[in-house]
């Protein structure tokens, strides 16, 4: 089976908070996801999102900061709401909420950019073993 | 009257859309639907016109918007903010600057000269380049016809070594042959790649703008592959002195060779010369703390062009810590000059030259012309991410390119570059780029004048870190 493609769309705050704690910038050292870098998640919109997955994407997940970290204050939750409901119309269209995730770093959740792509990668591999035996 | 040289530019737009320096945040959150919405009272209709780029994963209007503010500050909601574009942020290094970056894409595309806007906002002086303030004497009285009009202003470089003086026997005919000679109509050539993904349409590209404007491509053995046989007259292969004996066929019907330094000899110089005597000889030099002893020696040996090459980012390092490539020139120039023979040789510097105003300085401290490498992948859309020195992809797919296309891209940087040199040769009152080596007389250099003003007060200043670390 092909390696499956993913779409990122991380805040340029949580990646250089990721810089930090691990030393090294994974953003230069990875060539398995497409990443685009924004100055705040909530820039990713719907159409971003819808446009990744019809650009071929398997998975697509936002990066963001803790809330309580957010520079634009409120940027998280917006981007929050977008990504809610943007996964309720994947489901309605039959592509599957799970291929859509948002992931705010320094949470329990996301301890690590790693960790978010192995967490949409296994959302993937899910659905795609459903419909296999469907 | 003869025909002036011009460089052909034609628009040669992006295949990816570029990086805007801002970028739009505009959260529908808290959208009042207003009946006019001043998305649409855009005097540039960038509302209408942006896009999703699914390439780039990004919203086009970042490269679109002219950062007017209008729709920031009209919005009765308030939900329209703009923002530094991340994706700005992180191209290029400390060095190569985004502003850098985006002026050469620019430039490429368009052929012009870029165009900040009413007043500066920048320090004065900077590290590197950025410590040396032309002199701009003559900006006050331009010329009747203006210096793109009739005013000639030349850009002509002459390759090749000169004789020390002319020798005439008894009858006063002239003794011996003047040495060969090339004329270059811009005092700038290609050099080597030192990243990217290169691939044939790169390198034929290169060649092809080095034809068209009658300058030389750098090119070495291992990347010589048969494409780039019909522009052998306008490369340069870079040989080590080995490679010389087994690349016989290959230096037939070039002009110049470019040797890498591994001790040069008289006797080794004497005998590639013998064994091609119409080729000029070009040597490769380290800049370091030595450079100027050994462009001596060189220049003694019968080397006709010294190639003075610093890092990327234009950094000479030497024993005594870090001096940058125009402290390093200079004293190579001025070492060469205290021993009588700096007419007798070609100097080229290389390293660090980012923009068009580098050029003119490198060659008022003393280089007759330089060469380029950085820029030209800037010119192919690079972004400067460094993966390729990774192993990983090229985000802009420089591999990918038309020759035709990044042929056009670096013919237009090159005429803007030139431009600019006529421009600052116009502000200067000088009419022959030859006359500019060297002139360092008519520039200033912050560094020598905080010493001279401030340095009897304050003492030595803490020395500087090397620029782009």
């Amino acid at each position: 089976m092909p390696p499956c493609k993913i779409i990122g769309f991380c805040c340029e705050h949580a990646l250089n908070k990721e810089k930090e704690s691990t030393g090294k910038d994974w953003l230069q050292s990875q060539s398995t996801v497409k990443v685009s870098v924004l100055p705040c998640s909530s820039k990713a919109d719907m159409l971003a999102l819808v446009k990744a997955f019809e650009s071929g994407a398997d998975g697509v997940f936002v990066l963001g900061c803790a809330d309580e970290d957010c520079s634009m204050v409120d940027g998280c939750r917006r981007a929050a709401k977008v990504v809610n409901y943007t996964r309720k119309l994947l489901d309605e269209i039959g592509i599957g909420s799970h291929r859509l995730e948002m992931f705010q770093l320094g949470t329990p959740q996301c301890l690590n950019v790693e960790q978010a792509i192995e967490a949409i990668g296994n959302n993937i591999k899910v659905l795609e073993t459903e419909g296999r035996q469907k | 009257m003869p025909k002036k040289y011009h460089i052909q530019t034609k628009m040669a737009p992006p295949r990816f859309a570029p990086i805007g320096k801002s970028t739009i945040l505009d959260w529908e959150g808290g959208c009042l639907r207003c009946f006019k919405c001043v998305k649409r009272q855009c005097i540039y209709d960038v509302y209408n016109q942006r896009t999703f780029d699914v390439r780039r994963m990004a919203d086009t209007i970042d490269s679109l918007c002219k950062n007017c503010l209008r729709c920031v500050q009209s919005c009765p909601g308030q939900v329209i903010t703009k923002v530094i574009n991340a994706e700005y942020k992180r191209l290029g290094d400390s060095y190569w600057t985004p502003e850098i970056i985006l002026k050469q894409w620019y430039q490429a595309e368009t052929g012009r000269i870029p165009v900040s806007g009413a007043g500066y906002g920048g320090s004065f002086a900077g590290p590197g380049f950025d410590d040396m303030w032309t002199d701009m004497s003559e900006i006050v009285r331009p010329t009747r016809d203006g210096i793109h009009g009739r005013e000639y202003i030349n850009t002509v470089v002459d390759l090749g070594r000169s004789l020390p003086c002319l020798r005439f026997d008894a009858a006063g005919h002239a003794v011996g042959d003047a040495p060969k000679k090339i004329e270059i109509p811009v005092p700038i050539i290609l050099k080597d790649l030192p990243l990217g993904s290169l691939s044939e349409g790169v390198f034929l590209a290169m060649a092809e703008a080095a034809q068209a404007m009658d300058t030389f491509m750098i090119a070495p053995v291992k990347e010589w592959k048969p494409y780039l046989e019909p522009y052998k007259t306008h490369l340069i292969p870079l040989l080590t002195e080995a490679e010389i004996d087994t690349h016989g066929e290959l230096i037939g019907g070039v002009r110049v060779i470019e040797i890498r330094l591994s001790d040069v000899t008289e006797a080794r110089l004497s005998r590639i010369r013998a064994a091609y005597p119409d080729v000029l000889i070009m040597v490769r030099v380290r800049l370091g703390e030595r450079s100027g002893e050994e462009a001596l020696a060189l220049t003694r040996a019968g080397a006709d062009i010294l190639h003075l090459c610093a890092d990327r980012n234009g950094n000479v390092e030497s024993e005594n810590g870090s001096r940058f490539v125009k402290d390093a020139v200079r004293s190579v120039h001025m070492r060469l000059v205290e021993a009588g023979c700096r007419n007798e040789i070609t100097l080229f510097a290389s390293g660090g030259i980012a923009m068009a105003e580098h050029v003119a300085k490198s060659i008022i401290v003393g280089a007759d012309a330089v060469a380029i490498d950085i820029p030209l992948l800037l010119a192919l859309e690079c972004r400067l991410c460094f993966r390729c020195e990774a192993g990983l992809s090229c985000p802009v797919e420089v591999e990918n390119i038309h020759p035709e296309w990044g042929k056009n891209r670096i013919l237009n940087l090159i005429a803007a570059w030139r431009n600019q040199l006529i421009e600052v040769l116009g502000a200067m009152g000088i009419r022959e780029i030859r006359r500019l080596r060297g002139e360092v007389g008519r520039a200033m250099f912050f560094d020598d004048l905080e010493r001279e003003t401030f340095g009897r007060l304050f003492g030595k200043r803490k020395k500087r870190e090397s620029v782009g670390n």
